[in-house]
């Protein structure tokens, strides 16, 4: 059950973190429950959850990130004093976007000790499609620095392999294989296989490991495609 | 090598690499920084050097002086950094000494905001020198545009600039590096380069800045005269569509090009649109606008920026022909699809 609970999203840059995030936070709150939507991404520009915040507080989500940011659009790695709520015991489910890459996750060790001892999820989003995660030893390198850096464990892998609008099931396939060996090595269950809702219909008879997650696009503008 | 999915920067750096940059000397900046971070993991690795300078304007010095020994060399930077460097460009021009410079750009003025921008088309340094200046509109193009550079670089003994606005160095999108153009082949060798004291063998210096015979005036009359019209002959580039019989052209680069296509998707049956989308802004593609054909009534710059600058260079190329309409940020935001339509739309009713 995640009411009361802390899902702490990491992973390589450029992996899908926030749209699989925010596509998370949504399904929480449609499931009824109060969400909490935590931006933790200081090292990226553009792309960031806190982008959602008008729409997400539209729709009763609480979305929380810089102080600073949202109003200035500065490049300063500030982080709002409200963001502790999200590592404390409570009522509602914490969903924390972390930044890519150990270097995005560093930030964590920072809230780390409010985790400890007490029960949390922190899942990393994997996509084969990028170069620095097609291979398991490779990922399993990025994994181990992620928990070294932040001071906490991984219990969750999201193979989230794509190529925006090319993928095809080939590319979930090929996650498959990455997520379903690594997760042989390192011990960690694979929770879900995201892919976009289109997909979903041909995605079914593929046997994919863990849960078929369906997202929507959030972040990425539809001139984009 | 399968298409692979990658963030503009790294795409960009990849490219880099193979096209056999040697090394990169850099500062970080927003939103350019992943650059110099994938140079400083995976360019140790491959035999070449990467360096963290003090600032823009060490690293920018560096570039010059791993030139003048002959490498391939390259570095990266945003608005703020790119004033820094353009001393030394316009110095390296002076030279003749080959470099490739990725910006990646950003709102200023100065340090400005971190959102992405097309603010630094006029951005050169003094004493009227040119360089090849790359604007890519998608990842694949950004990283075919960095490969080339090197060679072009090479060829010209000229820099090149890769002017890349901040949304193509943060987006992700697949990149097949099996497509990227061809090597060129019959380059100068680097005769003028300085190899150290025992190269010489009590010879001159060989890295001569001007070319034999010529002094200072001499070789920048050189430039000016011969070196850049033979540029612009054969290095312009530019993406030309359905111009011939167009009710309104759309002039566009960068991303800024990429909304027009939605655009011109979005209007089809309303209003027939043509668009031409520079992808060298120096050389600027003057001649493109020859092709407009007779029902052309208005030309409409979309740029990310407030007032226009690249619509200076499509008032000259109209020479009066087409009234020019710039649209750009509004006080609260990035250009938008949207604000492009309604200003083609604004535009065509007011030519019924």
């Amino acid at each position: 059950m995640s009411i009361g609970k802390t899902i702490v999203i990491v992973g390589h840059y450029g992996s899908g973190k926030t749209e699989f995030a925010a596509n998370f936070t949504l399904f929480h709150r449609d499931a009824g429950h109060d969400t909490t939507l935590a931006d933790l991404d200081i090292v990226n520009p553009y792309f960031r959850s806190r982008e959602l915040q008008a729409q997400f507080e539209k729709r009763g989500i609480r979305v929380l990130s810089s102080n600073f940011e949202t109003e200035h659009n500065l490049d300063t790695p500030a982080l709002a004093a409200g963001l502790y709520a999200c590592f404390q015991p409570g009522a509602t489910v914490n969903i924390v976007d972390v930044g890519g890459d150990p270097v995005g996750a560093r930030v964590l060790a920072r809230y780390a000790h409010y985790l400890r001892n007490r029960e949390y999820d922190m899942w990393m989003v994997i996509n084969a499609n990028r170069p620095q995660t097609a291979h398991p030893a490779e990922t399993q390198r990025l994994l181990e620095q992620i928990e070294q850096i932040s001071h906490l464990k991984i219990n969750g892998l999201i193979n989230n392999t794509h190529m925006l609008d090319e993928t095809a099931p080939e590319d979930l396939l090929r996650g498959d294989a990455l997520v379903r060996t690594l997760s042989a090595s390192c011990g960690i269950p694979v929770k879900y296989t995201v892919c976009t809702r289109h997909l979903i219909p041909q995605a079914e008879r593929l046997h994919v490991s863990g849960t078929l997650f369906p997202i929507s696009l959030l972040l990425r503008p539809s001139w984009l495609s | 090598m399968a298409k692979v999915l990658m963030k503009g920067n790294e795409a960009m750096a990849e490219a880099a690499i193979q096209a056999g940059c040697q090394a990169f000397f850099g500062y970080p900046i927003t939103p350019q920084s992943e650059i110099p971070e994938y140079f400083a993991r995976e360019l140790p690795k491959r035999g070449g050097l990467f360096l963290q300078a003090e600032s823009e304007l060490a690293a920018m010095n560096m570039v010059m002086g791993a030139s003048a020994s002959g490498a391939r060399v390259m570095t990266s930077t945003s608005g703020p950094g790119y004033c820094l460097k353009l001393e030394t460009l316009a110095a390296m021009t002076l030279t003749r000494l080959p470099a490739v410079v990725v910006v990646v750009m950003r709102s200023g003025p100065a340090f400005g905001t971190m959102k992405a921008a097309q603010e630094d088309y006029r951005m050169n340094g003094n004493g009227g020198y040119k360089v090849v200046t790359f604007a890519p509109s998608n990842l694949q193009e950004a990283a075919e545009m960095v490969y080339e550079a090197f060679d072009i670089a090479d060829q010209y003994r000229n820099p090149v600039v890769v002017m890349a606005d901040g949304m193509i160095g943060q987006m992700m999108e697949g990149v097949d590096y099996d497509k990227m153009p061809p090597k060129r082949t019959a380059l100068p060798p680097k005769t003028w380069a300085l190899h150290g004291r025992g190269a010489r063998a009590g010879k001159k210096p060989q890295l001569l800045f001007l070319p034999d015979g010529m002094g200072h005036y001499g070789a920048k009359h050189y430039c000016e005269t011969q070196l850049y019209p033979e540029i612009i002959r054969n290095e312009t580039r530019v993406e030309i569509t359905d111009v011939e019989d167009a009710d309104i052209v759309l002039a566009a680069y960068g991303t800024a090009a990429r909304m027009c296509k939605n655009v011109i998707r979005e209007l089809q049956g309303t209003v027939r649109l043509g668009m031409i989308r520079p992808k060298t802004l120096w050389p600027f593609p003057y001649e493109a606008f020859e092709q407009i054909g007779p029902k052309c009534k208005a030309i409409v710059v979309p740029e990310i920026n407030i007032i226009g600058q690249m619509i200076d260079d499509v008032r000259i190329a109209s020479a009066g022909r087409w009234p020019a309409h710039h649209v750009g940020d509004s006080q609260n935001d990035f250009l938008t699809p949207n604000r492009i339509r309604d200003k083609v739309l604004a535009v065509w009713e007011g030519l019924q």
